[in-house]
């Protein structure tokens, strides 16, 4: 069984598998970076490590002023040595299950490859590979290597 | 010579108010009558006074002479005087007056009486009733403050809501990234795991908590708020009452006043 994060954005509620989460942290201070996509909304000192920061409201068309309620979190991804902190609106739960279906990957920009099954609810899991090598991280990379 | 007393006989009627009659007689009848009212002397002028009546036996003995008689009903009370010049009876003077005119200064005596004393009971009634209106503003602004300090009190346990609220947000994160810590530490980290769902358990029942807390708060400031508006209204009327018991002191004090004159003025009579 495979353990995974519920968590918030926008209206909709996502999972994440639980290994590629390092730490889920309160929001704190983002320095905002020039002649950035507008999806990286900047970077943070984080336990002494620099962490780029990814906002996904953009990407999903969400409307911000709809989260209120909620409480912020940024969700620190690690994926072959390389860190990201997303961007959520809500960190929700855990949850445990090996349910799980394969849907087009047309949906959600490629980042949704599989939903996961629950009893009463569905979820659309968050694919780290495609996060971590989609335009998101593209750039980063290209930023890096030069 | 009899003449000259006719006008007597005006200011004998004027005196009873017109309810009594008045007549003027010579040695042998009457010259001059005025009806009362009330009653009426069965004589006109020119009436030979009757044999055994007050008016005969005036003027054959020379002295008053009072008799109580009654008269379709009407109890009245006459009196003869004699008009005596020179030693000589030349006529009389006669008067009948209705009984009830004559116990009227008793009556009017005992009605003022009852009167103060009554306006004297109204007075220390009136005096109660402001007493306790005065106790109902100063309860009514005892509650008010009060129900203040509910509300201050209110709003200090908001504030300790909150700070529940912010704690079993932080448990819950702490709870999460434990858990997450266990996983990675697979096997070993198995006990931790328990240790971390235990805690992620507390701060749902913690935050559960704290909303139900804030519900019944809430409805505590509503209660509040209605119990403010009521006190209000509340406040209004007893002023009200005040106002109206103001006036009608004022209304006994203008009466009380008159049932004094109007004793004093009995008494005189």
């Amino acid at each position: 069984m495979k353990q995974y994060i519920e968590f918030i954005l926008g209206i909709e509620n996502y999972v994440i598998e639980m290994s590629y989460v390092r730490e889920i942290i309160k929001p704190v201070h983002i320095t905002e970076l020039v002649g950035v996509p507008e999806f990286v909304k900047g970077v943070s000192k984080i336990r002494d490590e620099v962490i780029t920061i990814i906002d996904l409201h953009q990407k999903f068309n969400i409307d911000s002023a709809t989260c209120e309620a909620y409480e912020p979190r940024i969700i620190i991804l690690e994926f072959n040595s390389e860190n990201i902190g997303l961007l959520v609106n809500d960190v929700v739960d855990i949850l445990e299950s090996d349910n799980i279906t394969n849907v087009p990957s047309l949906i959600h920009h490629g980042i949704i490859r599989e939903i996961l099954n629950l009893e009463d609810k569905i979820l659309p899991i968050f694919d780290i590979e495609r996060l971590f090598s989609s335009d998101v991280t593209q750039w980063l990379n290209s930023e890096e290597i030069s | 010579m009899i003449e000259y007393f006719e006008q007597i006989v005006d200011m004998l009627d004027e005196a009873y108010f017109g309810k009594a009659a008045v007549g003027l007689y010579d040695q042998e009848k009457f010259i001059l009558t005025k009806q009362g009212s009330k009653i009426q002397i069965p004589h006109k002028p020119g009436d030979a006074l009757v044999e055994g009546s007050a008016t005969y036996r005036t003027v054959k003995e020379g002295k008053k002479v009072t008799q109580h008689a009654e008269l379709l009903g009407v109890k009245f009370y006459t009196v003869s005087y004699p008009i005596i010049i020179n030693g000589e009876v030349i006529g009389g003077l006669v008067i009948s007056v209705p009984e009830e005119l004559m116990g009227l200064e008793e009556k009017l005596q005992d009605t003022s009486h009852l009167l103060v004393a009554s306006m004297e009971q109204i007075s220390a009634a009136i005096e109660n009733i402001a007493a306790s209106a005065q106790g109902l503003a100063e309860g009514g602004q005892l509650v008010s403050n009060s129900s203040q300090e509910v509300q201050g009190k209110a709003e200090a346990m908001e504030e300790v809501v909150q700070y529940i609220d912010s704690v079993a947000s932080d448990t819950k994160l702490l709870g999460l990234n434990a858990s997450i810590e266990a996983a990675r530490a697979g096997e070993t980290g198995r006990g931790f795991g328990v240790v971390a769902q235990e805690i992620r358990s507390m701060a749902v029942s913690s935050a559960t908590s704290a909303k139900d807390i804030r519900k019944i708060i809430g409805g505590i400031r509503k209660d509040i708020s209605k119990m403010t508006d009521e006190l209000g209204k509340f406040g209004n009327n007893t002023q009200e009452v005040s106002a109206s018991i103001e006036e009608i002191s004022a209304s006994i004090e203008s009466l009380t006043q008159n049932a004094i004159q109007l004793q004093e003025m009995a008494s005189k009579l």
